[in-house]
């Protein structure tokens, strides 16, 4: 056996041992879903910056990142927390296993988001109706009012329904704080479901339907940063529930 | 056996003594007189971006808007977020202007009690008249909602409320928010979010032994209510972990940090129902606040480890 050899399975040996070492020497499934996570992880880290628009839109880096999470999402990781094996060096709360159809719903939708974000890929804003999918809003965008009248004269967009409200926004942004949402909506009075976004960067679909009550959205409709939001909220909803910590 | 019936009977007498004292101890300044008239949408924004909606509203258990929230599981008991409808008898119906900014700025009931600060009252200290006639307006087009959803279960010896007053005497740590000269807007904007309204300090500082926050904030305390931790959130941690101006503005936007991790605990629940709401303008102003390093912590004291 030569040294190099030598040297490499020593160097495989080391960085095994370093993964294991990292997930606090957990085995079984408990690894296992641990490294799923980390994966999903990965691949969020990997489109964070595009998604924040501070890095060019690549499609085929979305589509494998949506690609990457639907893997590990649904029933691939519902199978993977199976009854009693919580508690130890794992981070899974008791509530995966009182409420496993929450759970799995939200697991389930965490999948269809992940491939939504597949359909999505192409667009680095929502598409218009009759345009071809990823022509670049940004400019125009930037022109604000012509961005908001193009928007309210789609039929079958969101933002139709508030065109006044975006109209508003887009050609002069919101002057006072929270003019995004109306008074009940801060109160907590009213879903802001069919709000717009804050007048952000972005000029997208407004925020996405709350988890939960999904009417399967129109994924090739929207922006890939907008599908992104929504893993985002999917993520968090289950982390609030169902991870320890933080 | 005379003299430790003595003794007996002279500590009963010293225990009501001091109960009685503290009883009897005023807290509060000069109630205010506030005559200005409220904007319900600025109140309905800072009763937002101050977490009043996520509070107490049982979002979880779909209960109705801020008819009472959560118990927030603490070492000194069960301490369940009231209802602050107008309802007249389960609500906050009965209240003055006057009633409410000296609840939130101060902490004291309409009746002089002192409130547990699982209420982060300290950090609403600086709010204005302008502030609390707004949040006012604001409460005031809320539904009333008759119904009381859980009593706090406070443990014994920390059940008398009156013994909070040494407790504010020593311990309280009133917000300091106003505008700093020669700080641009934006700073100054995102210091009254993050030190006043917004209280990240109420996870993110630590605390002391009978719940006091630390003289150095963000430190970070992994000891929260519910078993949730919150991160040191002082800029060289932060900078140290990835996090830049855009990359915080929108993890309080979307709940998704640098490292491609999704916030849970307690933290997702501020995002979903805070800084998920706030302008980008402002969450970006606290970006700002939070990553400047030259904010001088202040010089701890000696009373700090104890509260």
């Amino acid at each position: 056996m030569n040294p190099y050899r030598m040297t490499a399975i020593a160097l495989t040996a080391i960085m095994a041992a370093a993964v294991a070492g990292a997930h606090n020497g957990a085995t079984g499934v408990v690894r296992e879903r641990m490294e799923g996570m980390v994966a999903m992880r990965d691949a969020m880290r990997d489109l964070t910056p595009m998604m924040r628009g501070e890095a060019p839109h690549d499609q085929s880096a979305v589509a494998a990142a949506g690609r990457a999470i639907a893997q590990h999402a649904g029933e691939a990781m519902t199978a993977l927390f199976p009854e009693g094996s919580g508690g130890g060096v794992s981070f899974a709360k008791e509530a995966v296993w009182a409420a496993p159809d929450d759970f799995s719903a939200l697991a389930e939708e965490l999948r269809r988001h992940a491939e939504g974000l597949v359909t999505a890929a192409p667009n680095p804003t929502a598409p218009t109706n009759d345009a071809h999918a990823g022509m670049d809003m940004g400019t125009s965008a930037d022109t604000g009012g012509q961005a908001g009248m193009d928007m309210s004269g789609q039929a079958g967009m969101d933002m139709s329904k508030h065109a006044g409200m975006d109209m508003g926004g887009a050609a002069e942004p919101p002057s006072g704080p929270g003019a995004s949402y109306s008074v009940a909506q801060l109160m907590g009075l009213e879903s802001r479901k069919a709000a717009t976004q804050p007048g952000g960067p972005q000029i997208g679909v407004g925020r996405a339907p709350v988890s939960m009550e999904s009417n399967a959205p129109d994924y090739a409709s929207m922006a890939a940063s907008d599908v992104f939001r929504m893993i985002g909220e999917t993520c968090s909803a289950c982390h609030g529930r169902y991870r320890s910590g933080s | 056996m005379k003299g430790l019936l003595r003794g007996v009977i002279l500590l009963g007498v010293m225990a009501g003594g001091a109960y009685a004292g503290l009883r009897v101890w005023p807290i509060g300044d000069t109630p205010s007189r506030i005559t200005l008239e409220g904007d319900a949408r600025r109140g309905a924004y800072l009763a937002r971006a101050s977490g009043c909606v996520a509070c107490h509203t049982d979002t979880a258990a779909d209960g109705p808007a801020l008819a009472g929230g959560a118990p927030l599981d603490t070492p000194f008991g069960s301490f369940a977020p009231p209802n602050i409808t107008p309802d007249f008898a389960h609500g906050i119906g009965g209240w003055s202007k006057d009633d409410l900014a000296r609840a939130l700025r101060e902490g004291i009931s309409p009746e002089g009690a002192p409130y547990y600060p699982a209420f982060p009252f300290e950090f609403y200290a600086g709010f204005s008249d302008q502030d609390i006639a707004d949040l006012w307006a604001a409460l005031a087009s809320v539904p009333p909602v008759a119904e009381t959803r859980a009593e706090s279960d406070v443990a014994f010896p920390f059940s008398i409320r009156a013994g909070l007053k040494p407790w504010r005497a020593t311990a309280l740590r009133e917000a300091e928010t106003a505008p700093v000269l020669g700080r641009s807007e934006e700073w100054n904007r995102g210091r009254e979010l993050v030190d006043g309204a917004a209280h990240c300090g109420a996870c993110h500082t630590g605390r002391g032994l009978l719940g006091g926050l630390d003289a150095r904030p963000f430190g970070g305390n992994d000891d929260l209510p519910g078993g949730s931790a919150a991160p040191s959130i002082r800029a060289d941690d932060l900078r140290e972990e990835g996090w830049t101006a855009s990359a915080l503005a929108y993890a309080l936007e979307t709940g998704i940090t640098p490292s491609g991790d999704v916030f849970g605990g307690s933290m997702a629940e501020v995002v979903e129902q805070g800084t998920s709401f706030l302008d980008e303008a402002d969450r970006r102003a606290i970006a700002t606040y939070l990553l400047d390093a030259t904010l001088a912590p202040k010089a701890s004291d000696a009373l700090a480890q104890l509260r």
